[in-house]
């Protein structure tokens, strides 16, 4: 039998602070955190700013007495998982962890610690000081989490580049409703390295102008870094030990382009099915959506496929939905953004306003959606649904319904 | 929904042959006899792809297509690659595009180093790459974490279980780099470890056994169940059998003398011992417990999937199908192979399965 699977425990760390509040303080703002790279040398690249976190701000939050230095990635998640399992009111002790999945999403994982390391070999330095954060460079950050929180169960790390913390989150949905976990923590993660600016900046994916999705004269997108995780959870359990619920999952849908590694297909067929599973598995009517998070990277081919895609998917509704991309505020956080922006999701439920989708000035009409401008809105959302592409074709939605 | 879910398909790939029909000749030659960078992948897949990819893409395109090749699996264009998926395991993913694009911005000018070299280093290029080459529409996932092939075989399974996928490929990849013989043995003062060049890739078909037998599809072996633990507050590497002593459990407790564990740890004599204690516990002590360690190599999740499918050939064939010195135990007949994996942060994982005599070849 199928269950019923809600979020009861959210944690966030962006550009924009740490903390569910915070975030949503900035979002209803319309206060976005971008500025200039300051944790790398940016005068090679083409681009200069981002959305960086203030990781002084995190080892505040994470205690700052840790047993072993902890990389940067896994400082983001630390955080955010912190958060997520203090709102659902879950602790561990070191006879009774908490025994559930943590299922994670990721597209460079700690790839900082590896590339000190390989940095030194080159440069022929000394490389056995980089060696105890080399693990780190392996993806694991879910286990140096795990470890210090104690939480128990299967750690996995999803890698489906920027659909990777949808996915994480659409997998823990999927075991909860299959009845194979009364909960799980889930989320995604990613950190910011020259390595992905570099990337980003010879694919020419990024913009030295403000990110500015679904504008005609849009030219690109602008990187962050961050975390976001929520706590998965069966509706009955979670109603009988009292804990707050913040939204309830209704419907999931993952599929892939099989396309082109970096391209998403400009038909837009396999993202437009996503969004077709989900809102089918969630037995609703397109009409019934109120609000579309956007993936909206700003990338010319990005948000004209998106917009493709909510058209094939929602038909005439696509063009009456107020559709906003979160990703302006933040920066794009790869593999952290679909769980962010899942998290952005629900806050605009919980507080009755839709983030505006910020720096959008002139209409597309290759895009022809219902753009929220002028900034947020306040409007009472029952139903939202959140976009989540990435390289490689794959396609993630996730559709969430308020309950009173 | 059809819970039962039967392996009917073998792809196999790595530095010394290709093929699930060489596995053997793979165990047990003591030497290279091809090596792979010398192996003409045009044959396996597109030219363009072959320029193009990474080493560990190159490996995994290869094994996947093997295996939908052996699973009787043409490759479609239309609706029925939307209700297959792939699950892939890796944990360095692609190494040597990732080593290639990071030089080029340490030595050399960032802004003209290769796009390519980037977007191959993500690491779930390989999937995206079979995706791509094959037409593969369905949920396509990589997982890196500690016991990443067994976490894929168990996602897999629940994919095909629950319904959202009928077929799923599975599998893992990982190769050898020069980079990592360096930093393991910065780490932990033994390259040893990874000393055995056994990179490569593997894959499985899995699908529930009602399509199987619909589809007139060889079975290899059923899937009984796959079962991951993480210890918390532990990051060392520590060899536990709670996923073995779990899948017993759903099996009734009962040990079978035609029973055979291949595990896979740090430490041979330390999980042996482990394993054997546990399982005094039983009436019947007579199964075979076998350490693979030494068989394939420190080579990561391709170590993981070769061990996984000779897990499966195992129970497909229940005699012995290697003449490796290591393995000669399993030339006694087994019914059911307990496939066990450990990793670091207390990740162990554990594979059951079984014959299925009906279809044998």
């Amino acid at each position: 039998m199928k269950r019923r699977v809600v979020v009861s425990g959210m944690g966030i760390v962006t550009s924009l602070g740490a903390g569910i509040s915070v975030t949503a303080l900035a979002l209803n703002g319309s206060k976005p955190a971008i500025g200039k790279i300051a944790s790398f040398d940016v005068t090679k690249h083409k681009t200069s700013q981002g959305g960086e976190a203030d990781l002084k701000a995190l080892e505040y939050s994470n205690g700052g007495n840790l047993k072993y230095p902890l990389d940067r990635s896994s400082k983001l998640l630390l955080c955010a998982c912190k958060e997520a399992l203090e709102s659902a009111k879950f602790t561990s002790s070191e006879n009774e962890p908490i025994k559930a999945p943590l299922i994670l999403g990721t597209t460079l994982g700690g790839m900082l610690a590896g590339q000190r390391f390989h940095r030194a070999v080159l440069l022929q330095e000394d490389t056995r000081k980089y060696a105890p954060l080399l693990g780190d460079s392996l993806c694991r950050q879910p286990f140096n989490v795990a470890s210090i929180l104690g939480i128990s169960g299967d750690t996995m790390v999803l890698n489906n580049a920027c659909a990777s913390g949808l996915s994480a989150i659409g997998y823990a949905y999927e075991r909860v409703r299959f009845g194979k976990d009364i909960f799980a923590i889930a989320g995604g993660y990613d950190e910011m390295s020259d390595f992905t600016y570099a990337g980003f900046n010879v694919l020419q994916l990024v913009t030295s102008d403000k990110c500015r999705p679904f504008d005609k004269n849009r030219s690109g997108l602008i990187l962050g870094e961050g975390a976001g995780v929520v706590v998965v959870e069966e509706l009955e359990h979670a109603t009988k030990r009292g804990a707050e619920i913040y939204a309830e999952i209704i419907g999931y849908g993952q599929t892939s382009d099989a396309y082109h590694i970096t391209k998403p297909d400009p038909d837009a067929r396999e993202a437009a099915r996503a969004i077709r599973v989900a809102i089918d598995e969630a037995a609703i009517d397109p009409g019934e959506i109120d609000y579309v998070n956007a993936h909206g990277t700003g990338t010319i081919s990005n948000d004209i496929m998106e917009a493709k895609a909510l058209h094939l998917a929602l038909g005439t509704h696509a063009r009456k939905v107020p559709v906003s991309s979160t990703k302006p505020f933040t920066g794009h956080l790869l593999g952290a953004s679909g769980a962010t922006e899942a998290i952005f999701s629900i806050i605009s439920m919980q507080k009755g306003v839709i983030p505006e989708n910020l720096n959008f000035e002139t209409p597309d009409p290759e895009c022809n959606l219902n753009i929220v401008t002028g900034g947020s809105k306040k409007c009472d959302l029952k139903i939202v649904l959140s976009n989540s592409f990435g390289f490689g074709g794959s396609n993630a939605t996730m559709v969430f319904k308020k309950i009173d | 929904m059809d819970k039962n879910i039967v392996v009917t398909g073998i792809g196999f790939l790595n530095d010394w042959v290709i093929g699930r029909g060489n596995f053997s000749s793979f165990l047990s030659s003591p030497v290279p006899q091809t090596p792979i960078e010398k192996i003409d992948f045009d044959t396996y897949i597109d030219t363009t792809l072959v320029r193009r990819a990474d080493h560990v893409s190159r490996c995994a395109l290869s094994a996947a297509k093997l295996a939908l090749e052996d699973a009787g699996l043409p490759v479609h264009y239309g609706e029925e690659s939307r209700r297959i998926g792939i699950a892939l395991g890796t944990v360095h993913g692609p190494m040597h595009y990732t080593i290639d694009y990071h030089t080029s911005l340490v030595l050399e000018d960032p802004r003209l180093s290769s796009p390519i070299f980037f977007s191959d280093s993500v690491p779930n290029a390989a999937v995206s790459n079979i995706s791509t080459a094959l037409g593969i529409r369905g949920n396509t996932t990589t997982l890196s974490g500690y016991c990443a092939v067994m976490q894929a075989l168990q996602y897999g399974s629940e994919l095909v279980k629950d319904g959202l996928l009928d077929i799923c490929l599975v599998g893992g990849a990982d190769v050898n780099h020069d980079f990592l013989v360096e930093a393991y043995r910065t780490c932990l003062g033994n390259s040893e470890m990874i000393g055995k060049n056994f990179g490569g890739s593997g894959f499985l078909v899995i699908e529930s056994l009602k399509h199987a037998v619909q589809r007139k599809a060889k079975i290899y072996a059923q899937l009984e169940g796959v079962c991951t633990v993480t210890a918390a507050y532990v990051l060392a590497k520590r060899y536990d059998i709670s996923p073995l002593k779990e899948l017993l459990r759903q099996e009734g407790d009962v040990l079978k003398e035609h029973d055979c564990i291949l595990s896979s740890s740090y430490d041979e004599e330390d999980s042996i011992k482990r394993t054997s204690m546990y399982l005094k516990s039983f009436r019947s002590t007579k199964c075979t417990i076998l350490d693979c360690s030494s068989v394939f190599g420190c080579t990561f999740s391709a170590a993981d999937v070769f061990q996984i499918i000779l897990g499966v050939l195992g129970a497909y064939s229940q005699e012995n199908l290697c003449s490796f010195k290591e393995l000669n135990d399993l030339k006694k007949q087994v019914s059911r192979i307990f496939v066990m994996s450990t990793s670091l942060a207390g990740a162990n994982a554990c594979a059951l399965f079984s014959h299925r005599s009906a279809n044998k070849e």
